[in-house]
């Protein structure tokens, strides 16, 4: 390798080094996708442990308390991206997963809102991961 | 009558390409920060590249002269502050810049 690929190969380190640490501190480096993941299978979980009135009651403290924390940390990240935001599209998987499992188990056996829970917070929990964690290209 | 022999000769190397601007290491890691993103905060840029402010001004005022990158200036409630973004043109020419940079690296040393 010649001194001036050398010097240009440290270049292009240097700028994805630069991109990484962005991608880090960006509004859409994958945290908000995974608070929502796990604040989703704790809240579901509440019903199969709690009566319905005190698990809606916890359930909906836990999503106040993140829909502040999102936008608090939204605000705060240093690197501001404009980003697709996957929540619109898993609402209606979520709501869909929720009504098919109130139908298909009228019983609600123990462990259904754990299970409805699990499925429904996968596919935000898997984008977070990714963003998270998963390698993007310069 | 103009000598043709003593005219420069055509400088195919990539690195001749290298815009001056971006190629220095400050400029160019604040333009890799902001290719990701829309707005990047001054501060967060200041951490990163470990300059005071008045040097990270200096260089900012550069890419801003050459038409780069945006800086603005807002109060987020009580507090100042200063957000940076890449402009089209910016953009532009840090894409060509990486591109020539990877051309340089992928170049064949010239045989001996």
């Amino acid at each position: 390798m010649s001194p001036e690929s050398h010097q240009a190969q440290d270049s292009l380190d240097a700028i994805s080094q630069a991109q990484a640490t962005a991608r880090r501190h960006s509004n859409d480096n994958g945290t908000f996708y995974l608070v929502w993941g796990v604040g989703i299978v704790i809240g579901l979980a509440l019903f199969d442990v709690f009566p319905g009135t005190v698990a809606t009651s916890i359930w909906v403290a836990i999503a106040v308390i993140i829909t502040v924390w999102t936008s608090v940390y939204m605000r705060r990240q240093p690197v501001r991206v404009k980003f697709f935001n996957h929540f619109i599209w898993w609402g209606f998987y979520y709501a869909a997963i929720l009504v098919a499992g109130i139908l298909l188990f009228p019983t609600r056996p123990v462990g259904l809102f754990s299970g409805i829970g699990l499925l429904a917070a996968a596919p935000i929990l898997l984008i977070g991961l990714r963003k998270r964690f998963g390698r993007q290209g310069a | 009558m103009a000598d043709t022999d003593d005219a420069t000769p055509e400088l195919s190397h990539p690195r001749h390409q290298l815009d001056e601007t971006i190629h220095q290491p400050v400029r160019l890691s604040i333009l890799a920060l902001l290719a990701r993103g829309e707005q990047v905060d001054f501060a967060f840029i200041q951490k990163y590249v470990e300059l005071g402010e008045s040097n990270l001004s200096r260089h900012l005022s550069a890419l801003e002269a050459a038409g780069y990158i945006k800086i603005t200036k807002v109060f987020e409630g009580k507090k100042p502050r200063t957000w940076l973004s890449m402009t089209p043109a910016g953009r532009e020419a840090f894409t060509r810049h990486v591109a020539l940079l990877r051309e340089i690296v992928d170049k064949p040393p010239p045989s001996a």
